[in-house]
């Protein structure tokens, strides 16, 4: 049993002038637990519209989606995602964003305040507890956003190109960070990119998507392991790149 | 240490003697008016003895007219704000919070509403006269309907505007229904709520002087009309004054309980 199964699944959307937009084909995609995957096209192209499906956000207009073999339902701490903006709660400060979620679930308050204080230091935020979201950086903020996930234990984790909008700098520090949280954490990992790059660099299978109404047009396995991956300029980690790109057709 | 000090009192605009200034300004254009005679006593009588007409009014068992009525009449005209406000804020959040998160509803009432908020306030006085008498209800009645409106407005507009995502986000983390409510909606939206509540308080002040210069027995509105009618300009003077003191603290007040309320979102709703 898969733990996530999607089959034809198909979306589209109805665009102001009437005109019905399809976004999605035809997807049939099955992630396994612990799995690692990135789901790699081109800007626009639909891919957004297929993690929040997983998310629960949204329902397909045909086609099934299913969890762990049940049909998936409502949005559930379960299925965290990290949104491409951090969408941190701006009212709360960063120990107060990450105890959101387990305040929801009657937890004692010692243990509720034990587990945000281990995940606030795993993803590097460890003296900043106090600190409101405006008052932090694009990354330190995304960390937040992952450690309000992470503490809840989720079975998966949705990404949806959460670094795009970073520097190279602090992208980097966050793949590592991704890199090292998941050596600790089993969790899935589902991320949504437009970069050839980041896919290899976090994924362990690349799923290839076309332009926008979105199908899936192959799959690349990563044969490193996530410390071999970070070796953006080894010839093995280029070859990998040159066959993704062959696929997405912007040979370069 | 000092002289970080020193340049932070210099940069524009941190002075903190400026809210002061155009108050000094008219207070000293009032003495020269005055004290040159540019305008007889009954149109604008003299600074001090406003003052003493004012001290008069406060100090316990002053003799005069109104000698040592100011804080009973303040009672009066602070509780009939309270509960004007009071019934407008409850209305309008409960309302506006209701159409802002419910397009179906808000298409129904909104456009009514709107429609009863381009007729003026003052435009429901007679009508007001015929249904509740002079007096108290038709007092109440002018300070929540006027002030209703500008918190409904805002309400729903806030209300309306929290993004998607901020909710995606909550239900994500295990908010359902009322708490995706109170621990994402509400706080989400409490700026703008927060300067909707100071409008309308605002407003209740305004619409209090209206309502009570039809006819009641306490009431600062009562005792500027009464004052007129007898042309005593001063202590019409010290009834604003006191209006003007006594709005200032309670808008005070308010912007106080938001920023306990919420902290963040308070300080948002205190730029305006």
């Amino acid at each position: 049993m898969h733990l996530i199964q999607a089959e034809n699944l198909r979306k589209s959307y109805t665009a102001a002038d009437g005109n019905v937009l399809p976004v999605l084909q035809d997807i049939s995609l099955a992630i396994d637990q612990n799995d690692s995957v990135a789901l790699l096209g081109p800007s626009g192209c639909g891919k957004t519209t297929l993690l929040h499906l997983m998310a629960g956000f949204l329902q397909p207009d045909q086609g099934r989606l299913y969890y762990k073999g049940k049909p998936l339902g409502e949005p559930s701490p379960k299925t965290g995602v990290l949104f491409q903006s951090p969408t941190l709660f701006d009212w709360l400060n960063v120990e107060d964003n990450v105890a959101f979620g387990l305040k929801q679930v009657s937890l004692p308050k010692a243990r509720r305040q034990e587990r945000c204080a281990d995940l606030i230091r795993r993803v590097g935020l460890a003296g900043f507890e106090k600190a409101y979201p405006a008052e932090l950086s694009g990354g330190m903020q995304q960390r937040a956003a992952l450690a309000r996930i992470l503490v809840l234990e989720p079975e998966v984790l949705l990404l949806d190109e959460p670094f795009g909008a970073l520097d190279a700098m602090t992208r980097r520090s966050m793949h590592k960070l991704l890199i090292e949280l998941r050596r600790d954490i089993a969790v899935t990992t589902v991320f949504i990119t437009h970069d050839v790059e980041e896919a290899v660099i976090l994924a362990e299978r690349v799923v290839i998507f076309s332009q926008r109404p979105a199908q899936i047009v192959g799959e690349v396995r990563v044969p490193f392991t996530p410390e071999e991956s970070l070796d953006v300029d080894s010839h093995a980690f280029a070859d990998i790149k040159h066959q993704i790109r062959t696929l997405l057709e912007l040979k370069d | 240490m000092r002289n970080n000090k020193r340049k932070h009192q210099r940069e524009p605009g941190k002075n903190p003697g400026l809210p002061y200034l155009l108050p000094v300004l008219l207070l000293l254009l009032w003495f020269l008016a005055t004290y040159f005679r540019l305008l007889p006593a009954y149109l604008l009588p003299k600074p001090l003895d406003t003052l003493r007409s004012l001290i008069r009014f406060a100090a316990p068992g002053a003799a005069g007219p109104y000698g040592g009525t100011l804080w009973i009449h303040l009672w009066h005209s602070l509780g009939r704000v309270g509960r004007g406000f009071g019934l407008a804020a409850g209305s309008g959040l409960l309302l506006g919070y209701l159409c802002g998160r419910r397009p179906g509803l808000n298409r129904t009432v909104g456009p009514f509403v709107h429609l009863i908020r381009a007729v003026p306030g003052i435009g429901w006085l007679p009508l007001a006269i015929v249904w509740f008498g002079v007096g108290e209800k038709n007092t109440l009645f002018l300070i929540s309907l006027a002030a209703f409106f500008p918190i409904f407005t805002n309400t729903v507009h806030s209300a309306g505007s929290v993004s998607q995502q901020l909710i995606l986000a909550g239900q994500m983390l295990g908010a359902k229904k009322t708490a995706l409510f109170t621990s994402v909606i509400l706080p989400a939206s409490f700026a703008g709520v927060a300067v909707g509540l100071r409008l309308g308080l605002g407003i209740a002040w305004a619409y209090l002087v209206l309502g009570e210069m039809t006819g009641v027995n306490y009431g600062l509105g009562a005792v500027m009309t009464d004052a007129r009618m007898l042309g005593n300009t001063a202590m019409v003077i010290v009834c604003i004054a006191v209006i003007a003191i006594a709005a200032k603290l309670t808008d005070s007040l308010l912007l106080l309980a938001c920023r306990f309320a919420a902290p963040m979102g308070g300080k948002k709703a205190g730029q305006s």
